[in-house]
């Protein structure tokens, strides 16, 4: 079974040099999905960087399978400052 | 045990001579006199050897021995329908690994061999006399039950609450914790024989968290990793990411 590398940028970019040895890319797809609630649990602000949590899933041979993208949307914030 | 798992050739040394670590566990625990102690040396059992990652408990059996782990390492643990696994205890040399069914008529959960390791098994029948003779030898057991169970307890609130930094931390620091029991040494760092995916189906996490997250350990030095090998620095710098108190591992019950 192939081996899958799981990079992730928040702001700063973390390169997964390990990997996890899954069935298929869709396996990897949904693993990735998985790794971003989890890392979305444990701190929740990960995706306040400028263009928020991205999880980039990597084959063996470094080709792109797919990618997760994390983001919040706030309301303006204009015109609701405290008084 | 079961006879399906396949096994190693089985040796038959003098009763009474590997059991000693078993004893020096419980004694970590309970009193026990010298009397008492020389009763457990003396119990029957057969050694056996098996190879990592075989079975030695099954869901549903009705077991007549209780294996005691004499070096090696293995792990209770349950599957749930879609065959995701959590592992829900590890045990270390020196423990026996099936008192419940000294009790319990069915074991509810299944058991394998992390490491190769060196098993007695122990006659039920043999433990149980001695329990029924011996009020301390029975307090023993019961101790070691009760303990396995806080170490539960622990994992629980690791599982379900810890972030994954501590999370992870706080199992190692346990582990290494518990083997200076068998390892004076194990304080200023253990080798853990668990994969990057056993150490996902004990923490709850996904593996590619725990690399994550064993990565952020290695670089403030709590951890050391080379090829597929992992060990853990000293406790005292693992505790500083573990929000660790040895309270629940009742080291002082012997006192």
């Amino acid at each position: 079974m192939p081996r899958y590398y799981f990079h992730t940028s928040d702001g700063a970019r973390d390169e997964d040099d390990v990997g996890v040895v899954l069935s298929d890319a869709a396996a990897a797809r949904r693993e990735a999905i998985r790794y971003g609630g989890s890392l979305l649990h444990d701190d929740p602000e990960i995706i306040d960087a400028n263009g928020g949590l991205r999880i980039e899933v990597v084959d063996e041979d470094g080709v792109f399978c797919a990618a997760v993208l994390i983001q919040a949307v706030d309301a303006r914030q204009a015109g609701r400052q405290a008084a | 045990m079961t006879e399906r798992g396949p096994t190693l050739p089985c040796a038959s040394p003098a009763p009474g001579t590997k059991l000693d670590i078993f004893v020096r566990k419980l004694l970590a625990y309970s009193r026990l006199s010298t009397a008492d102690q020389g009763e457990l040396l003396a119990l029957p059992y057969q050694y056996r050897e098996l190879g990592p990652n075989m079975t030695i408990l099954r869901e549903g059996d009705h077991s007549q021995i209780c294996p005691i782990l004499l070096s090696g390492f293995a792990f209770r643990y349950k599957l749930a329908a879609d065959g995701g696994r959590q592992i829900v205890a590890l045990r270390i040399p020196g423990d026996p690994l099936d008192f419940q069914s000294l009790y319990l008529h069915t074991v509810d959960h299944h058991m394998q061999s992390l490491t190769p390791v060196e098993l007695a098994l122990v006659p039920l029948a043999a433990l149980e006399r001695l329990a029924e003779t011996r009020r301390s030898i029975a307090r023993a057991i019961l101790v070691d039950i009760l303990v396995e169970g806080s170490i539960g307890r622990e994992w629980q609130l690791n599982v379900g609450r810890r972030h994954a930094l501590p999370r992870l931390a706080h199992f190692l620091c346990e582990l290494a914790y518990r083997l200076q029991v068998i390892d004076p040494g194990a304080d200023e760092g253990i080798d853990v024989p668990l994969t990057q995916e056993q150490l996902a189906d004990i923490l709850g996490l996904t593996p590619v968290h725990v690399n994550r997250t064993l990565k952020t350990l290695e670089e403030a030095g709590a951890v050391i990793r080379s090829g597929r090998r992992l060990r853990t620095g000293a406790i005292g710098v693992l505790a500083r990411f573990a929000d660790f108190t040895p309270l629940y591992l009742h080291r002082d019950n012997a006192a």
